[in-house]
């Protein structure tokens, strides 16, 4: 029945690609990014963007930058446990890291952000966070020669809220993270990584499940799961944004790209290193209510647990960050 | 891997030998940078047979990024996957809102068209944010679907059984905006590509 005309136009490894329960482990591909209007970012745009990223005027009482918890030294974290807002009180959850978000398809642990843009107002204006009420933001940026003229040049409407979000997610675009010895060894080094690491992958895309939400490119689905991690009454996760009960206590799954540089783990930061990560996953979580199916006990041994630990030291690619000058 | 997925033109020989008296148009998607995502060709019809599409979820991934229906017809979606999916819309630009609610794994949902025909429309996945697909609704029978290949710029395309009356054809291209045809037989066209004003390639087109 018309067929004939219904040229729907696949040949391909789509029927590959559909074989695989998640998506394969592989290297990101530049083409993949998507930009606002398909605009590839200049220069001058993520110059600005790194400037403001850095610059503590963005906090209300100018101590703290978006590089305060999302430290370039500290794997784009700031090593605690529940990062400190600008007036020194505990914002409830771990600082996530910045890797590969250029791919990212939602942002915050609870994904209440679509975009990149959208994201990077988000905790400025936070009262929790850096706590300045974007009313300020502006006329506080426009006192700054740099600012006035760099957005003027780079926006055709200048200096603006909107903007100021699209000058920071062109940066944070840049933060790409490739190289990793996963990246030289599936692209044939078979030298990249230790026969601990490779025992390792195989785990981590076999018996440990790993990859049933750490899959793809960038090793994570992007998705919200319960893994286990704390009460749900704690903290809802996406179950408080998009209110429903079968997402409580489901947190965004975190890319895996320099994991070892991320430390603490988890969306409370309650597992200190990468070990207690996998040992937590061994035993199937820790609380049940509302758990995953997807999380069961592993019975990994002793020696799977540090071949797991080697391959994720392998997704390690250090992203060298020259902090700029502020203004 | 998706190198491998070409454009494949579905005149086939029977359509060929369908109707000697049909024309064809044959032409030129060109883009400038990325291509679309998705998109489809067709002729505007009055009359036409009821189209319904298929798009299934597996590997956390709709399988096609494409599905096509009519106003009377329908889309069925599957969820052959080992994971829940929740499939909607939320266009509020051409208004095409739905949420079909939570699937499990080998249920499937009928979705009918009720929207405006002439829509290209982004479907998601609410559990998994990287799921995209696009679905249309178009008033014909007679279409060409158009998955697009992201390193590929230039798609040459062929539409076949033009009825012999017929001068007005839609190209919608996800993303960017429509291009509205009229074309007589023995002309020959070129259309902008635009995405919110902006120039993002280009079209050219002949009917014989």
């Amino acid at each position: 029945m018309y067929k004939q005309c219904k040229a729907i136009l696949i040949i391909s490894l789509l029927i590959t690609n559909v074989a695989f329960a998640t998506s394969k482990l592989s290297t990101p591909d530049i083409d993949d990014i998507e930009y606002p209007d398909e605009e590839e970012h200049s220069q001058s745009e993520i110059e600005l963007g790194k400037t403001l990223f850095f610059d503590t005027r963005l906090s209300s009482n100018q101590k703290q930058s978006c590089a305060t918890c999302h430290n370039p030294d500290l794997g784009f974290g700031d090593g605690l446990k529940t990062s400190l807002g600008t007036m020194g009180e505990h914002v409830g959850r771990n600082a996530p890291h910045l890797y590969n978000l250029a791919w990212g398809a939602i942002f915050f642990w609870d994904g209440r952000a679509a975009t990149l843009e959208e994201q990077a107002l988000g905790p400025i204006a936070a009262p929790g966070e850096m706590n300045l009420p974007l009313t300020e933001l502006i006329p506080r940026l426009a006192k700054v020669d740099f600012y006035r003229k760099q957005f003027s040049d780079i926006y055709d409407d200048g200096l603006t809220l909107n903007n100021v979000g699209r000058a920071i997610a062109a940066f944070e675009r840049t933060i790409i993270s490739t190289n990793s010895p996963f990246d030289k060894y599936i692209a044939g080094d078979k030298s990249a990584m230790s026969p601990a690491a490779i025992a390792g992958m195989k785990l981590f895309e076999g018996k440990a499940r790993c990859v049933k939400c750490h899959d793809g490119a960038n090793f994570t689905d992007d998705s919200f799961h319960n893994i286990g991690v704390s009460d749900v009454a704690a903290d809802q996760g996406r179950g408080g944004i998009i209110k429903s009960a079968s997402f409580n206590g489901a947190f965004k799954t975190p890319g895996l790209r320099n994991t070892l540089l991320t430390a603490p783990y988890m969306h409370d930061g309650s597992e200190a290193t990468l070990e207690d990560v996998i040992r937590f996953y061994n035993m199937g979580g820790k609380h049940k209510q509302n758990l995953s199916n997807l999380i069961l006990p592993l019975n990994l041994t002793e020696n799977e647990i540090l071949e797991l630990i080697a391959f994720l030291g392998a997704l390690t690619a250090h992203v060298q960050i020259e902090r700029p000058q502020i203004p | 891997m998706t190198k491998f997925k070409s454009i494949l033109m579905v005149t086939g020989l029977y359509t060929l030998s369908f109707l000697a008296s049909a024309d064809t148009i044959k032409g030129e998607i060109t883009f400038i940078k990325s291509p679309a995502k998705a998109g489809v060709i067709y002729e505007v019809k009055q009359n036409f047979k009821a189209v319904s599409g298929t798009i299934n979820q597996q590997g956390k991934k709709f399988t096609e990024m494409l599905g096509v229906a009519s106003p009377k017809g329908e889309l069925e979606l599957k969820n052959n996957d080992e994971f829940e999916h929740n499939i909607f819309a939320n266009d509020t630009k051409q208004n095409v809102q739905f949420d079909v609610g939570l699937m499990q794994p080998g249920s499937s949902q009928s979705l009918i068209p009720t929207w405006e025909p002439n829509t290209l429309v982004r479907i998601g996945c609410k559990i998994h944010p990287k799921m995209r697909s696009y679905i249309a609704n178009i008033p014909s029978d007679n279409y060409l679907g158009f998955e697009f290949e992201k390193k590929i710029k230039n798609i040459p395309f062929e539409l076949n059984k033009i009825g012999p009356n017929s001068t007005h054809f839609m190209l919608l291209l996800a993303g960017m905006d429509s291009v509205e045809i009229q074309l007589n037989k023995g002309e020959s066209k070129t259309f902008k590509l635009t995405r919110k004003g902006k120039d993002k390639g280009s079209i050219t087109i002949s009917r014989t």
